[in-house]
């Protein structure tokens, strides 16, 4: 793997790759491995991010690599210091890799025109955000033999969704059916050929339909500024009728587990109990993380090493 | 001069013929059969074989830069790759800077256009001051000035109010109100078109009824006040459908269609490529049929190129913040050519739709081969092929996903008044 820019740019051997390298990392009792000590990370953050920045960092660190931050939190690259001249500079300080996140979608693929370094998305406007779903599926395997065969869905705003674009990648081609929810204004309006008709992805408005009988359900938070531009009257209008409680699951599925990437709005997505809940298993979310970003990296390194 | 052996092509005359043509005096002087041309002692004969004859080509919508962001382009740059393109007029779009909105601008343009342009210039004025949408231009100034057309091009007009008064007050001038028709509270600026490569992309699409939604308030409008109203830039289906609907009914109405959205769909977007943004946004494949369709029908009446050039530094931003745009004068005749060669569209609705219909529309005098009309002439190669990158691209900007390809089809003579604008 030379990069990490998309799921859709992953090859079947790399996803494996990966999960197997973060059960290693799990499962043994040293807690650091200083295997890439002379590598030098640049965290790029043209957004603000707590949990990914922290993850990603933590991973490096725990291989030994040195991390660099670049954060420009809320600022736009539409407006002052253009982006090429930045990369350039930055360049000259030989980073080994880059971990970007940017309000852009499609900037990762920019990135690559200034600078030879790999670089692993870690978020890109609502277009994906590999690593979360790679840790999403991996904590699912944690509960489940397999994905494959397995209902799930993806419950809330899709369309500003990087979580969701990437998750549909990944979970389709694990051979999960994925089912899309949320109200009409927060879904896409058409949905790629190969979503339909390949992998069966579908849309369904309606959260009780959309719910029923499935394996997994993965919420995560709805923003602020949905409101300001109408995809939503309220939370609370929102709550009434797309919030994920208990007694739902309960009653609709009462096999799944829930998912949510943190940080919620408690009972607004989902309800706080739920959220407590023995079947949500955010808190693994989170521990995995740093197991499948450490995985990236060092799988990044050690494909660099092959080809030095 | 005499061009022999050329294959004329005039739609104002029905003339599809091998013929050869005399210019005299900048006229066109007599148009016959092969070998009835007498050339004087001194004349110049051009050996045509092979090659159309057409009226000069007129680009009703370009955006020359000039005044104001002429390190994008000038208008003698512009109008170099017009010539070069087979163009012997272009229309110039009033987003410059200051706006052309009214005539001591227009003045200015058509000075400068005097002393450096390569090709007749034909200003657009304004709709509304500043382009703002707010008050109206100084209309009867500009056109007395020289504006042949009005139009606030990449700017809508959203009030309706204001455009059914421009539509009013500019009618007795009898010059067209051209129309970027676009809903922007629709449309959010949004950096692609709404569809399933936009989900794919992860970018939040401009749905194609933004369009359609405007066009049937410009028809409406057009019926309301009997004016003049072309459609710029069509891209959807469902603005086609209005368009030929309204022309059933007799309305005053014209439209264009440019050779990105005839020649590409949204996915040639690709990977985030910024060469492939504009506005109005590459469509769905289903879309792109349609116009080609209703090119060849007559629906569309024009190609046009849009001509936008930017700087690099606008198109290296992220796809969604990066400009819109892309150039067009050297490379819509061989674009749109080669919809005729796969015999999608006749060879004399391409030579209209690139000459005689933009004319037509903007009230020229020009577009046609008749006798004692000026020699506005171009002479393409159909066959030709050339490449088109840095070196031979004429713009100050280089802002078009065709750089590096391969082109079929070429103005080989352009001709102004039986001057030599163009060769090679």
């Amino acid at each position: 793997m030379k990069e990490l820019l998309s799921i859709s740019s992953l090859s079947d051997e790399d996803i494996q790759t990966i999960f197997k390298k973060a059960k290693f990392f799990l499962n043994s009792k040293e807690k650091a491995y200083h295997r890439h000590p002379s590598r030098r990370i640049c965290l790029f953050f043209l957004e603000d991010s707590t949990r990914t920045r922290l993850s990603f960092d933590i991973a490096a660190r725990n291989l030994g690599a040195q991390t660099m931050m670049f954060a420009t939190g809320g600022s736009s690259m539409s407006k002052g210091e253009s982006l090429g001249d930045t990369l350039r500079i930055l360049n000259k300080y030989q980073f080994d890799a880059y971990v970007i996140r940017t309000e852009n979608a499609g900037a990762p693929w920019l990135f690559k025109r200034y600078t030879p370094s790999p670089i692993i998305n870690a978020g890109d406007g609502a277009h994906e955000h590999p690593s979360q779903a790679l840790l999403d599926a991996f904590t699912l395997l944690e509960t489940w033999k397999e994905i494959k065969g397995k209902r799930i869905c993806l419950l809330g705003d899709v369309i500003h969704s990087r979580v969701a674009g990437s998750n549909i990648r990944l979970l389709s081609r694990l051979g999960a059916k994925v089912i899309l929810c949320g109200p009409g204004t927060l879904l896409p309006r058409k949905l790629p050929k190969e979503w339909e008709e390949h992998w069966g992805v579908e849309m369904e408005e309606k959260m009780e339909k959309a719910i029923e009988g499935v394996d997994a359900v993965m919420t995560w938070r709805l923003q602020k500024e949905r409101m300001t531009h109408n995809f939503v009257p309220s939370f609370q209008d929102y709550s009434k009728a797309w919030k994920l409680t208990e007694s739902i699951v309960e009653r609709l599925c009462p096999e799944a587990v829930i998912l949510h990437p943190g940080p919620a709005n408690r009972e607004i997505e989902i309800e706080s109990k739920l959220l407590d809940s023995d079947r949500c298993l955010v808190l693994n979310q989170a521990k995995n993380g740093t197991y499948i970003r450490m995985a990236i990296l060092d799988y990044l390194f050690e494909t660099q090493e092959k080809m030095e | 001069m005499i061009i022999q052996n050329g294959l004329v092509i005039d739609p104002s005359q029905k003339l599809e013929k091998i013929q050869d043509l005399k210019i005299k005096d900048g006229k066109i002087a007599q148009i016959a059969n092969p070998g009835e041309i007498q050339a004087e002692s001194s004349e110049k004969v051009i050996d045509a074989s092979g090659h159309y004859v057409t009226p000069g080509l007129v680009d009703m919508h370009v955006h020359l830069r000039e005044p104001g962001e002429t390190l994008k382009e000038n208008i003698e740059s512009g109008t170099r790759a017009a010539a070069a393109g087979g163009f012997t007029g272009v229309a110039c779009m009033a987003n410059t800077q200051p706006v052309n909105d009214e005539p001591s601008v227009t003045h200015s343009i058509l000075q400068k256009a005097k002393a450096t342009a390569k090709v007749r210039v034909f200003p657009i004025g304004a709709v509304t001051r500043g382009l703002k949408g707010e008050q109206l231009s100084q209309m009867a100034g500009l056109v007395q000035a020289g504006c042949v057309a009005l139009s606030d091009d990449g700017m809508p007009v959203m009030n309706a109010q204001l455009m059914r008064h421009a539509m009013e007050y500019s009618r007795s001038f009898e010059v067209p109100i051209i129309s970027h028709s676009e809903d922007l509270s629709l449309s959010m600026g949004r950096p692609m078109s709404e569809g399933a490569q936009s989900t794919f992309l992860g970018l939040m699409g401009n749905p194609p009824e933004s369009e359609e939604i405007m066009i049937a308030r410009e028809i409406s409008l057009a019926r309301l006040t009997g004016a003049r109203v072309h459609i710029a830039h069509l891209s959807t289906d469902l603005g086609l459908h209005l368009i030929r609907s309204a022309k059933k009914q007799g309305l005053k109405v014209t439209a264009e269609v440019t050779p990105h959205h005839l020649l590409l769909d949204d996915e040639s977007v690709g990977i985030y490529d910024s060469q492939h943004k504009m506005a109005p946004p590459l469509r769905a494949k289903s879309c792109q049929e349609a116009l080609i369709e209703g090119l060849s029908d007559g629906t569309i009446d024009a190609i046009a190129s849009d001509h936008a050039p930017h700087d690099p530094e606008l198109k290296s931003k992220p796809f969604d913040c990066a400009a819109n745009g892309v150039l067009g004068l050297q490379t819509t005749l061989p674009l749109t050519l080669s919809l005729v060669h796969q015999k999608r569209l006749s060879l004399s609705r391409w030579v209209e739709a690139l000459s005689t219909a933009p004319c037509k529309i903007l009230g020229l005098p020009h577009g046609t081969l008749e006798v004692g009309t000026a020699a506005d002439i171009t002479i393409i190669d159909p066959k030709k092929e050339w490449m088109y990158d840095e070196s031979s691209n004429l713009s100050k900007s280089q802002n078009s996903p065709f750089l590096g390809q391969t082109m079929k089809g070429k103005a080989v003579m352009t001709l102004l008044e039986g001057e030599m604008i163009h060769e090679g």
